[in-house]
């Protein structure tokens, strides 16, 4: 073979390493946010509330857990239309309302210092879609059409993990109907 | 017989030009998985042995960030709401070992409320800590002034005491530091807070 022929085909090579590079960055965040959210999803479907028990080191599904935080999640999915998501949001305590894009952004946040009322009531949808919204709640636009939903509720004390537990089942995730 | 040559010859090509481009295709991938893999303790910010990055969980957050967040820190909160501070050493610059007992110590940080949680090398809470994963602004045993020493490691102590579980021949771990609702004064100079110092006592 020819030394010029060698050349080309390892100046193809350096194009398929850096291809092969950026495109692993680009999609690694990408490809562990579906595993999570068709995770989140197998428990009860999308659109769902889903209460993990506190976590331990039994648990295995989202990295760097904390075990002082008790969680409720939803995997949504905007396909079939806007989803509604409500919450009680406990006295005295930290807690917050987040959601994370299918590139895993943290796009929305809302904690118990923002939250009026001690409730929230949000309805997520595409961008640009037009909503009915129920009286009360607030439009939230999704940069994605999946992705994940998430409260925390900070446990104050050992004393109130039951009344925060309780607290933290009210969460909701549905479909806007 | 000339043909025949010829026809090797290809084929000897056909076979060195596909090992060359499944080589590149390899030192791709992996480069990149090396380049995130640490990105969620590194990153921009450095005070002590912490390390953290204003952009955690924002959406200004660059590929390599936001990758590498998505493999040790996924779901985490943007700088807004909570910071997320990782020690992979201590002060002296040595990996962070369960076959050492490490001494921590500091001053509450002016935010709503923190905790310290030691992981496992795999980003998961440690085997056999026995519930001993974490301490935080609400249990931990402190001074008037804020001041606190919190006990790192496998052996059992009284007080402050985070348990990094079996030695099992020298594990590393990291330890994260999670301030929610930091004070304005934080967000706005992540290098200039006072973070606690870890010191190592001794190792087995």
């Amino acid at each position: 073979m020819k030394r010029s022929g060698w050349g080309r085909w390892l100046l193809l090579a350096l194009v398929v390493a850096v291809v092969a590079h950026v495109s692993t960055v680009w999609l690694l965040p990408r490809v562990i946010m579906r595993i999570a959210t068709n995770a989140m999803a197998a428990r009860e479907g999308h659109n769902r509330a889903v209460f993990p028990p506190r976590a331990d080191e039994t648990a295995r599904t989202i990295v760097r857990p904390s075990p002082d935080l008790l969680y409720a999640g939803c995997a949504f999915d905007l396909a079939s239309g806007p989803v509604r998501l409500r919450a009680v949001v406990p006295k005295d305590t930290y807690w917050s309302l987040s959601m994370f894009g299918a590139n895993t952004d943290n796009f929305f946040v809302v904690n118990d210092r923002v939250a009026q009322g001690g409730a929230v009531d949000l309805v997520l949808a595409p961008p640009g879609a037009k909503v009915a919204l129920p009286a009360g709640a607030t439009l939230v636009e999704a940069p994605s059409m999946r992705g994940i939903v998430l409260t925390r509720t900070l446990i104050a004390s050992a004393a109130r993990l039951g009344e925060l537990d309780e607290a933290r089942r009210h969460f909701t995730c549905a479909p806007l109907s | 017989m000339a043909a025949d040559r010829r026809h090797g010859n290809r084929v000897r090509h056909a076979l060195a030009v596909t090992a060359l481009l499944l080589c590149a295709l390899l030192v791709g991938v992996v480069s990149a998985l090396l380049g995130v893999r640490k990105q969620f303790a590194a990153g921009g910010v450095r005070s002590g042995s912490w390390q953290t990055n204003a952009n955690i969980g924002s959406s200004g957050a660059g590929p390599y960030l936001r990758a590498g967040v998505a493999m040790g820190g996924l779901l985490a909160l943007n700088a807004s709401e909570t910071i997320y501070y990782t020690a992979t050493t201590d002060d002296a610059g040595e990996p962070l070992s369960t076959a050492c007992q490490y001494r921590v110590e500091g001053r509450e940080p002016a935010t709503r409320w923190w905790s310290i949680t030691a992981y496992a090398d795999d980003d998961f809470l440690i085997r056999g800590s026995n519930g001993r994963y974490s301490v935080d602004a609400t249990s931990i045993e402190k001074g008037v002034d804020g001041s606190f020493v919190l006990r790192v490691g496998g052996e059992p102590r009284a007080g402050n005491w985070i348990s990094t579980g079996p030695p099992d021949g020298g594990q590393p771990f990291s330890l994260t530091l999670r301030l929610y609702n930091p004070d304005a004064s934080v967000v706005s100079d992540l290098r200039g807070v006072a973070l606690p110092r870890i010191e190592r006592e001794h190792c087995s």
